[in-house]
């Protein structure tokens, strides 16, 4: 107040204030989240490098360009960095955002190999140079700008709006639901489609158009089950070998056919000529013919060389007789329902006001969409809204069972 | 120009970009469909004159791109297509 | 000692099938297989189905008018889109202004597949009667 009197009165007096205060009152300092106290004045830089490629000067390759950043005088979050780069050093930077408060989800990028929203993710305070990156696997538009079509439309595959077979109870009202039942929602509808789970998934990366990822694979949870109706396909050994398992034509399980044909063959000539060595009665000169007799039987007639191998892949490990398939086949076979009589020990009741619970499980009860998830858990590492998109793909792959 | 007898997989798919953008070009109103349509072939013929044919991924970027505004081409309240020239100065 | 058994086995069987009547009549054959395969299969030019005259005859029309060529060209049934100077988009025109003209709908293998004004017309020609057939 003191000073802008002094100024009104004359403009002489304006170079008696200290240089600190006449800029002061010249332009007010562009706002930046430090606080009260002024800033140290020692600097504090940090090197970025950030991923950069030009599609109009198509000749370039991607490189990782550096950029040192003074992080005293810039914002605690990677966005306020890029920001600064933006402004001050190349404005020809190009990245999505816009909330810049981690709800909108437009800065997605991958950070130190980790994905998440550059709004959200601190500056890490390790001296060596970070690492900026777009989304891993997606074609890239320009810099860190990815495209998200694939992303969006899988999300819109599922159908991700409530279903209804009839008119709500009390029409023109909304539809009652309770307490417990609005609770089983929670940790699905905070999803904001960043798509930082989908690709960290390496599943996702190896089949992005078929595999529907995590972030849809939630959204297919939150709505129990709408769709449209996919019939399963009939013929169980085509599921299989489609999937590049051969079937009884794997090379393996034809050496062991021919072994068994070969043992049932000599089956009586060997146990023959072994009893005859192994009868201490006998005279020795006999026993050790009937031992060279036994020694010249080929060797694939052995019982010995006959290994159970899995029907479908010719695994020799962990197969089970009552199946004749190894562990592997027949996870995915009984989670599809395809194993007459076999059933996860567990149940699970899902949302109540969606009404298409059935046909929503077989549109993606197929080879890719659902059952490409392993189990990785990248997804739920990389969320920067701290949700856990594996245990709902975990409930839709229980409720598979049921249906 | 590749030799006419063997087209390769990327040349095909590019060649199938340009079929749609006609078929859809016929959809519209007929001064917009010429319109549409010089645009188009002067991009594509611009284009197969300046790129190198290795340079695989910047075909590919542009086949995408194409893909995504044919799309948006074959929505029925789209009228038609203009394009503008961005003159870059040399100070970038 | 192995080794000379067979080779006598070896030595004594080419005798003993001179002798068969029966094997010598099969080594013959199997001689003469050997020659009619070695026939080069050279039949790509096999015309499936003659085109008509009215069709080539308008698909040149309409091939002068697409290319903008001068009135002097030659443009007969066996002439190549290349050599009248399009390259595969100007092909592309052409079928596509062919597709209008003629009231068919071409598929994208079989476009891909057409390089002369004879082969357009018979792509035509077939198009044509199965739209009249149905």
């Amino acid at each position: 107040m003191a000073a802008v009197a002094l100024l009104r009165r004359s403009p002489a007096a304006r170079a008696l204030l200290s240089p600190a205060l006449s800029s002061r009152l010249v332009a007010s300092k562009p706002h930046s989240s430090s606080p009260a106290p002024p800033p140290p004045s020692r600097a504090n830089t940090k090197t970025f490098s950030i991923y950069r490629w030009d599609p109009d000067s198509p000749s370039t390759k991607p490189q990782l360009k550096d950029y040192k950043v003074d992080l005293s005088d810039c914002g605690p979050m990677v966005l306020d960095v890029l920001l600064k780069i933006k402004n001050e050093q190349d404005p020809s930077l190009t990245f999505r955002r816009s909330c810049r408060e981690g709800i909108c989800g437009s800065c997605a990028m991958n950070i130190d190999g980790d994905n998440g929203l550059a709004c959200l993710t601190k500056i890490s305070s390790a001296s060596s140079a970070s690492t900026i990156s777009p989304l891993p696997h997606m074609f890239v538009i320009k810099d860190l700008v990815v495209d998200m079509t694939n992303f969006y439309s899988q999300y819109k595959s599922v159908e991700p709006w409530l279903k209804r077979k009839d008119s709500p109870p009390q029409p023109g009202k909304e539809i009652p639901q309770t307490k417990a039942d609005r609770a089983k929602l929670d940790g699905m509808y905070e999803c904001i489609l960043c798509a930082c789970c989908s690709t960290s998934c390496p599943s996702y990366w190896w089949n992005p158009e078929e595999y529907l990822g995590p972030a849809a694979l939630l959204h297919a949870n939150r709505l129990p089950l709408l769709g449209t109706l996919i019939k399963p396909k009939p013929n169980m050994f085509m599921h299989i070998q489609a999937r590049g398992y051969h079937g009884v034509s794997e090379k393996r399980n034809l050496l062991d056919h021919k072994r068994r044909l070969l043992a049932a063959k000599h089956e009586l000539k060997g146990k023959l000529y072994k009893a005859v060595c192994r009868d201490p009665d006998l005279p020795a000169d006999m026993r050790d013919q009937f031992r060279y007799k036994l020694s010249k039987l080929p060797r694939n007639s052995s019982m010995t060389r006959l290994r159970n191998r899995c029907i479908f892949t010719g695994r020799s490990r962990a197969v089970y007789k009552k199946f004749r398939m190894s562990r592997i086949v027949f996870r995915s076979l009984a989670n599809k329902g395809e194993l007459l009589g076999v059933k996860k020990a567990s149940w699970w009741i899902q949302d109540s006001r969606d009404q298409f619970t059935k046909e929503r499980l077989d549109s993606i009860n197929d080879e890719f969409k659902l059952y490409r998830c392993h189990t990785i858990k990248n997804c739920t590492h990389a969320c920067p809204k701290g949700l856990n998109p594996a245990k709902h793909i975990d409930t839709l792959k229980k409720l598979q069972l049921e249906g | 120009m590749a030799s006419r007898s063997k087209l390769s997989g990327i040349q095909k798919q590019v060649l199938a970009l340009y079929r749609g953008f006609l078929r859809t070009a016929r959809l519209k109103s007929p001064e917009e469909r010429h319109r549409i349509e010089s645009v188009v072939s002067a991009e594509f013929r611009e284009n197969a004159r300046n790129i190198d044919r290795k340079n695989f991924v910047y075909i590919e970027y542009l086949l995408r791109r194409g893909k995504k505004q044919l799309e948006q081409l074959k929505d029925p309240d789209i009228t038609g297509l203009s394009t503008l020239q961005i003159n870059k100065s040399s100070s970038h | 000692m192995a080794a000379i058994t067979t080779g006598s086995a070896v030595s004594f069987a080419r005798p003993v099938k001179a002798i068969n009547v029966g094997s010598v009549s099969f080594a013959g054959l199997r001689k003469d297989n050997v020659a009619f395969r070695m026939q080069p299969v050279t039949q790509r030019l096999a015309v499936i189905c003659a085109a008509k005259k009215e069709t080539v005859e308008k698909v040149c029309d309409i091939v002068k008018k697409q290319l903008v060529l001068p009135e002097g060209t030659q443009v007969t049934g066996a002439s190549k889109f290349t050599d009248l100077g399009a390259d595969s988009l100007d092909t592309v025109e052409i079928v596509m202004g062919l597709e209008e003209a003629f009231h068919i709908s071409v598929e994208e293998s079989s476009a891909q597949s057409i390089a002369t004004v004879e082969d357009a017309a018979n792509l035509i020609d077939k198009l044509v009667e199965a739209e009249a057939g149905k």
